[in-house]
């Protein structure tokens, strides 16, 4: 009796060592009874757009359900939630100004729309409180008893893509309140502002290469509000929202512009010191690829003879795998005694893999000279829409058998360089 | 026999005449969670006096003397707060002439009412657990009766005066009683004070008090004896504040005191808790000569205040040097942690500058005179928490050895009280006036005007020191007891079946209409009422003379305390929805050992608890406003061992080794409804109540170490008594918040997470080890007197990492998560301490 009594005890003891923690599931929504979930166009229907902000009731049960969008960490959403579904976008007014730790990008939520309105800001649509007049967001206090957080963060939404707007927005429209990308655009202050004014917000145009334009809004809050616009083409994701007949997107943070890129110079020949040490490279037949310096002049020169010429120069390797839209400029003069002589006996070319010691059997792409060269102006060569390589090399070819002299200087590359 | 149902009578008029003064305003004590915890750090005010005398700790009764567990781990354990079996003292029933002195509110005995009285307060009889006792039904982790009669104290006067490092200084103390005179009279009476912070071991702590007591009995005959017992003990006292581990660090100790500040060139503290809460016994024994019983029944009052000040202030920074905004942590650059400019200027300032690590009082009173001056109101006060209570109560129990075989002890018990709650201008700090808006509600509301006053019979009235303000309100508590004990002794074995049956109705009066709840605040409110039942039954088996099985058990249900009924007590009538009775199951199986050079009990004991309900009020991030977080229906289940055993070692040594190993754990998943007090739901007209499921199950119920051990060596020889011993406290978890297990908390974090962990899981803190040594000698000088020191060294190797008690704040980040913000506060136990003193008597 006594050792069962022991062995039960122990037996107790031992089982009351192995415990596991307690884990709160990860919150979740449930309709009530008398509550109806629609998608957010169809609460959308419920509020028609007019020249002055109202705002309309919802029927007593409606439940919406969306993706967050927005996100407050850079301070350029403040006091605004957004949130998507597959048909429509919505913005939240909140007055709390830490949303994005409760409600990241990709959180799916409800709202419970009991005790808000439907209303709008100068036609944009938007869920909040009507206090005096006008949209008004939802105390933090009263937070909890309208959105409800449901399962783990996931993925952003895919985004609406945009590559050009239409003059006439209201095909645009119906993708307010939804996350976008403006495809393939470029700010038109690029460089030269910043997202916003020291003291205010500011809007700043976005063209797109497409056609159209729409503003990019940014708050003088935003952490990134000082930072100047960034130059060249790229895309950029946001917010689409308007104001009255404006569209304008809100990026979330500066990794919503991507793909941007400026033209760089990413060669040039140091002209002050012979190129032949630095790479360049003569293939002469006949006539012989000189470098000449002196106070009027520092570049290449050819002098061709009545001979037969065919005589090359060839660039070193320059890498441009990381390039695009290159641009080729130089300046070239033809000097012939008396206007006579050919000026099609100069032939540029790139290449994308020329083998320097097989020169003829490499594959040479021609640059036309689109004027004659005449003192030295600039020619510029559009290397866009070319794939390039880190095997990429000019050429100058000098063919003929007459008398010609070719003075070359100047030459450098330009090129988006990818970041 | 008349005499009796003449005292019967005389008490059952005086509760009646307490329900008829039901609307006058009257008395109470601690109803505020966080005031609970921080004051339960001074448990060592009741058991500091426990603590001052060696040997004097020990409950006397021959059987508890002999306990091995009970009689090596009382005093030992202390340092650590350990607990029973992980039982609050609600769960021990404190008996003075038989009469409960648990108060109706909290339901634990305040030793602080008979503070300083160790001289006449001492020996009292005890049942240990579930075992059956002979003057009440008992409670879970046993009862403890002390008798105050004058005829129990033996002529003689005694004088000691003692000196510590711990909450006061110096301790004189005067006793004298005639012993039983011819004429049948007795007369006992001590008085006593404690004094000085000199040595006080924490920073700006202070302690005043004086105790006195005084008892006369008359025997009329051999059958009647009527005695009166009065005592009290009106005490003021600093409080010790706690602080969280970042400040510790930071200034290097963990006896931080953030209540006090400079003033005047004085440590000046802002929290002064002034107790005086006195006891009237009125006690008849009546032993017939014929009939083997014994009939005691006791009329008592008590009554009387229990207030503490605080700090309040309106609109302007909070004035408490270590809120969490001013702690260097609070100034980390998350963006860019090189930036450690803030951060490093705060640790510098916090380690050197005295006016920003304590109290600013002259900036508070800059602040209020600026205002004064431009004719605005005050902003900053010290305020003053009142509790105010009045108690009638009685009881009557009977001990009858109806045969040689059967004894039965029974009783009736009948208590009422009030107890007003409220608040005062305890001090203005130099400014002109108050007014009683609440803070938190102020903005929410700009169409209700009526939100933000506590006080709609006084709005914008100017209020001065002394006026009440911010809450008022009553309980009314009456609860009536009547229980039964049957004791069968055989050969074998013996055993014993009771039960008991008691009813408890309370309700809540409001004083003051409040502007949140114009409609809900002011009146009575609706009365509940609570009937419940007690059985307990317990069989010990004796191998021999020297080894016995025992096994008890008990099965209670309890009403909730007043002071979890109500959704806002403060400021609304309204109860929370599921109040339910507790239910407590309870096994206990013990193997006893006697014999005369060995003894030793090991008991495996076993706890359910069932449906506790536990309100909270703390500041809600997540709804920006006060909130009372009620939760019910939660489980807890303890289970553990103890044990103690005691060898001989010839006749002047002895070695023992006592300890506890529990588990105490939560059970279930409780709900909780939060209701905020800043009453944005009126506003909403919408539901006001948000429920949510606390997930902490298995998660461990911390305020004690769970496991506990000691080992020593007594030596005794010709009055010298010395004890040695080393204790181990282990398996010491920081209190939880449940809001950290809610899914709210978690919203959408991965459960493998760091953050997540960093969230929900409970910390455990590392076991300690300290060692105590106590050295106690008399003499007698001539034959009539008697001169004695005693000293006891607590925590002799000064381990200073003991945390006695550790809690995570309620507040939580639902911005950042960022569990650094309100971090846990922790007390530790004292270093090395000491109790020195010296003792006359003269008989």
């Amino acid at each position: 009796m006594k050792k069962i009594l022991w062995m039960g005890l122990i037996g107790i003891m031992l089982t009351a060592c192995h415990w596991e923690q307690d884990v709160a599931p990860m919150l979740s929504f449930q309709l009530r009874e008398g509550e109806k979930l629609i998608t957010i166009a169809e609460m959308l229907e419920y509020h028609e757009l007019g020249d002055l902000d109202s705002y309309d009731s919802l029927p007593k049960g409606t439940v919406i359900t969306g993706i967050v969008t927005s996100d407050d960490t850079e301070g350029n959403f403040y006091k605004i939630l957004n949130i998507q579904d597959e048909t429509a976008g919505i913005q939240i007014k909140i007055a709390n100004s830490s949303l994005h730790t409760k409600y990241p990008i990709g959180q799916r939520i409800y709202v419970r729309c009991d005790g808000l309105v439907l209303g709008d800001y100068r036609r944009l649509p938007q869920l909040g409180w009507w206090v005096n007049g006008g949209m008004t967001a939802i105390a933090a206090s009263s937070e909890n008893q309208y959105f409800f957080r449901d399962g783990a963060v996931g993925a952003e939404p895919e985004p609406i893509v945009l590559s050009s707007i239409p003059n006439n927005i209201s095909e645009v429209v119906p993708y307010c309140n939804m996350l976008v990308k403006i495809e393939n655009c470029y700010f038109e202050m690029g460089g030269k502002s910043a997202f916003a004014d020291p003291n205010a917000s500011a809007s700043r145009t976005l063209k797109l290469n497409g056609g159209g334009s729409v503003i990019v809004r940014t708050s003088n809050y935003a952490s990134f509000a000082t930072n100047i616009l960034p130059e060249g083409n790229g895309d950029v994701y946001g917010v689409l929202t308007r104001y009255n007949s404006d569209l304008q997107l809100i990026i979330r943070s500066l990794n919503d512009l991507k793909n941007f890129s400026k033209m760089e110079e990413v060669f040039k020949t140091d002209m002050a010191n012979n190129p032949f040490n630095s790479g360049w490279k003569a293939i002469n037949s006949g006539a012989e690829w000189k470098y000449l310096s002196n106070s009027m002049f520092q570049g290449f020169i050819i002098n061709g003879s009545t001979a037969e010429n065919d005589s090359w120069l060839i660039s070193p390797a320059i890498a441009l795998s990381k390039c695009s839209n290159g641009e080729v400029s130089l300046s070239i003069e033809h000097r012939i005694p008396n206007n006579m002589g050919n000026k099609d006996n100069m032939k540029i070319y790139y290449s994308n893999n020329a083998n320097v010691d097989e020169i003829n059997e490499s594959d040479w792409t021609e640059l036309t000279l689109n004027t004659y060269p005449g003192e030295f102006e600039i020619s510029n060569f559009s290397l866009s829409n070319m794939e390039l390589t880190d095997n990429f090399r000019l050429a100058f070819r000098y063919k003929d058998s007459n008398t010609s002299a070719w003075y070359i200087k100047n030459i450098a590359i330009k090129a988006r360089v990818s970041q | 026999m008349k005499k009796q149902l003449s005292t019967f009578l005389i008490f059952f008029l005086c509760i009646g005449l307490i329900h008829a003064q039901e609307d006058k305003k009257d008395t109470t004590r601690v109803d505020d969670y966080s005031e609970e915890i921080a004051s339960f750090n001074n448990v060592s005010e009741g058991q500091e006096d426990a603590d001052t005398e060696l040997g004097n700790y020990v409950p006397g009764i021959v059987q508890t003397r002999r306990d091995a567990f009970v009689n090596n781990t009382s005093y030992a354990f202390s340092i650590a707060y350990f607990k029973t079996r992980g039982f609050d003292n609600r769960f021990q029933d404190i008996c003075l002439n038989g009469l409960p002195m648990n108060s109706l509110v909290t339901g634990r005995a305040s030793y602080s009412q008979w503070g300083g009285l160790s001289h006449v307060v001492r020996y009292p009889e005890t049942s240990i657990g579930l075992t059956p006792s002979s003057f009440s039904f008992g409670n879970f982790i046993g009862t403890v009766n002390y008798s105050l009669r004058a005829s129990s104290y033996r002529q003689q006067v005694r004088a000691s005066y003692a000196l510590s490092n711990k909450t006061y200084t110096n301790r004189i103390m005067i006793t004298g009683a005639t012993g039983v005179l011819k004429n049948g009279w007795s007369v006992a009476g001590s008085l006593s004070t404690r004094f000085g912070n000199s040595l006080a071991y924490v920073d700006g702590t202070f302690y005043k008090g004086l105790s006195y007591f005084f008892a006369t009995e008359k025997q009329f005959n051999r059958e009647h004896a009527l005695n009166l017992t009065i005592f009290g003990a009106p005490t003021t006292r600093g409080m010790q504040g706690n602080s969280v581990q970042e400040v510790y660090d930071l200034l290097g100790t963990n006896y931080y005191n953030p209540n006090w500040g400079w003033y005047n060139g004085e440590k000046r503290n802002a929290r002064v808790r002034t107790v005086h809460e006195p006891v009237i016994l009125l006690s008849h024994y009546y032993t017939p000569e014929k009939g083997n019983l014994e009939i005691t029944t006791t009329l008592a009052s008590t009554f009387g205040r229990n207030n503490t000040t605080s700090l309040n202030w309106y609109d302007v920074p909070d004035p408490r040097p270590d809120y969490y905004r001013y702690l260097p942590s609070y100034f980390i650059n998350k963006d860019n942690p090189d930036d450690t400019f803030l951060y490093d200027y705060y640790t510098e300032a916090w380690k050197n500058d005295a006016s920003l690590r304590q109290i600013n009082w002259d900036y508070m009173y800059n602040v209020n005179q600026t205002a004064a001056a431009m004719g605005n109101r005050a902003q900053y006060m010290i305020e003053n928490r009142v509790y105010d209570h009045f108690q009638m109560a009685g009881s009557s129990s009977i001990i009858a050895n109806l045969t040689e075989h059967i004894k039965l002890t029974a009783g009736i018990n009948v208590r009422g009280m009030k107890q007003r709650n409220y608040k005062t201008i305890a001090d203005l700090l130099g400014g002109s006036y108050w007014l009683d808006v609440d803070k938190y509600s102020e903005g929410d509301f700009p169409d209700e005007q009526n939100v933000p006053y506590n006080d709609l019979d006084n709005v914008d009235k100017k209020l001065y020191e002394g006026d009440v303000f911010g809450y008022d309100y009553t309980y009314h508590i009456y609860y009536q007891q009547a229980w039964a004990l049957a004791n069968f002794t055989y050969n074998k074995v013996d055993f014993f079946a009771g039960l008991d049956l008691n009813a408890t109705e309370f309700w809540r009066v409001g004083n003051m209409q409040n502007g949140r709840f114009p409609d809900d605040s002011k009146g009575k409110s609706a009365a509940k009422s609570f009937l419940n039942i007690g059985g307990k039954a317990g069989v010990t088996y004796k191998i021999n003379g020297r080894n016995y099985l025992v096994l008890n058990g008990q099965y209670s249900t309890k009403a909730p305390s007043i002071l979890n009924a109500f959704l806002a007590p403060r400021v609304r009538n309204t109860y929370v929805s599921n109040l339910k009775n507790e239910k407590i199951g309870a096994a206990e199986f013990s193997y006893v050992m006697h014999y005369p050079i060995f003894k030793m009990r090991i008991t495996g004991y076993y706890a359910y608890f069932k449906d506790i309900t536990k309100l909270i009020s703390f500041y809600h991030d997540d709804y920006a406003s006060m909130v009372n977080y009620s939760m019910s229906g939660i489980d807890q289940r303890n289970i553990g061992v103890e044990f103690g055993a005691e060898v001989a070692l010839g006749s002047m040594f002895t070695l023992y080794v006592a300890g506890n190993w529990g588990d105490y754990r939560y059970a279930n998943r409780p709900e909780v409804a939060i209701n905020a007090e800043n009453g944005y739901d009126i506003l909403d007209n919408n539901n006001s109540d948000v429920t949510q499921t606390v997930y902490w199950k298995n998660f461990h119920v911390a305020g004690t170490p769970q496991l506990a051990i000691t080992g020593g060596l007594k030596f005794n020889y010709n009055y010298w008594w010395v004890t040695i011993n080393g204790n181990w406290f282990d398996k010491i978890y920081c209190d939880i918040n449940p809001e950290r297990r809610t899914s709210a908390a978690r919203g959408s974090l991965d459960e493998n997470s760091e953050l997540y962990h960093q969230i929900a899981d409970q910390k455990r803190y590392k076991g300690q080890f300290t060692l105590d040594l106590s050295v106690s000698k008399s003499w007698r000088v001539g034959g009539r007197y008697s001169i004695g020191f005693n000293v006891s060294i607590n925590n002799l190797l000064n381990n200073k990492k003991l945390i006695t008690t550790a809690w995570e704040q309620y507040r939580f980040d639902y911005s950042t998560f960022n569990v650094d913000k309100y971090q846990p506060k922790v007390y530790y136990a004292f270093g090395t301490s000491f109790f020195a003193g010296i003792n006359f008597t003269f008989n």
